[in-house]
């Protein structure tokens, strides 16, 4: 900042203190960037977690055994505009127990999945409420 | 770089510059991030209102009670609108939480309207809710534009139980209640929604 004796940064000193800032842009962006990627797939995922309810809603109302549920509940597709969602539903007993069951309900579109699970007590004497 | 004659720039020069060059990206950022948040949002809104209206829609049902107290009805008919085709309407009382109410013994009464199509409007779906048994109602709009609207409800769980297009009754509840809503533009809420009411534990 002397007058007489205007020594100053060279360019390499210039080039270093651009280089720190910008790493810090970057990482700034960067984190950025990853939290809209996140509110995308969680944007995405919202409506697998919902259809994931919607087929264990499906065993519940299912009158027969768990013992041996129907294909119709176990795997299929959603009607459109859900047509691209795959689903599958593992109804297993819990082990140890005979009328205590577990419901996993798989809701995939694409990369996105959701994995759902309950559990239900179901006498197995009278499937029927 | 010369080593003979370091002039170089001064520290002001450089702070002008950086300021100069932060200034621009800062400006940079917050236009990029007012674009992207304006265009999450409305992403966000488009997913997000379907999937959590529908979830509170099986909510408000799988919580339908009828109680001794007052009018309490579970009530679905079907109505006829000017054109001659029919739609469906649904009034219950729930113990399940609600804006208007926490839920519990803070029950709600919901009442889902289907509005015809009247001219130059379309057709609407809207909720009013209000706290049971007194209390200011709200108008919770649902889904607008929409073709038709269907209830469907079934006696018990049985597969030998036929579909009912109507349930009115102040003593007994359906055990499954289907809703059906079509419109132009599908979404999560025009896939058909099947509610077991009440809890099976």
């Amino acid at each position: 900042m002397n007058s007489r004796r205007r020594s100053g940064f060279t360019l390499l000193e210039a080039i270093v203190a651009l280089a720190v800032v910008s790493i810090v842009c970057i990482g700034v962006l960067a984190a950025q960037g990853s939290a809209l990627r996140a509110e995308s797939i969680a944007n995405a995922r919202l409506p697998l977690a919902e259809l994931a309810r919607d087929r264990i809603a499906a065993v519940d109302m299912f009158d027969g055994s768990l013992n041996e549920t129907p294909d119709t509940l176990k795997v299929g597709t959603f009607p459109p505009p859900y047509d691209m969602v795959q689903w599958h539903v593992r109804v297993e007993p819990v082990q140890g127990t005979t009328s205590l069951w577990s419901i996993t309900a798989v809701t995939t579109s694409g990369a996105d999945s959701v994995s759902l699970s309950s559990r239900r007590y179901r006498e197995t004497a009278s499937p029927s409420r | 770089m010369n080593a003979r004659r370091r002039s170089g720039m001064t520290l002001i020069e450089v702070m002008v510059a950086l300021t100069i060059a932060g200034i621009a990206l800062a400006a940079g950022a917050a236009v990029l991030g007012f674009l992207t948040d304006q265009q999450t949002r409305a992403i966000g809104n488009a997913v997000t209102r379907p999937a959590s209206i529908r979830a509170s829609l099986r909510d408000w049902i799988a919580g339908a009670q009828l109680t001794t107290a007052g009018d309490v009805r579970f009530a679905g008919s079907r109505l006829v609108d000017a054109a001659n085709r029919s739609y469906s309407s649904l009034e219950f009382v729930t113990s399940a939480p609600t804006p208007v109410a926490a839920g519990g013994d803070a029950t709600t009464r919901v009442k889902l309207v289907f509005a015809p199509a009247t001219g130059n409007v379309p057709a609407q779906l809207v909720a009013e809710l209000s706290p049971f048994p007194a209390g200011q109602p709200i108008v919770l709009p649902i889904r607008d534009s929409i073709s038709a609207f269907d209830i469907r409800y079934r006696a018990n769980v049985s597969r030998a139980s036929p579909w009912i297009d109507s349930w009115v009754s102040t003593s007994v509840l359906p055990a499954i209640v289907e809703i059906h809503i079509s419109a132009p533009r599908e979404d999560l809420l025009t896939v058909p929604l099947a509610v077991l009411v009440g809890e099976r534990r």
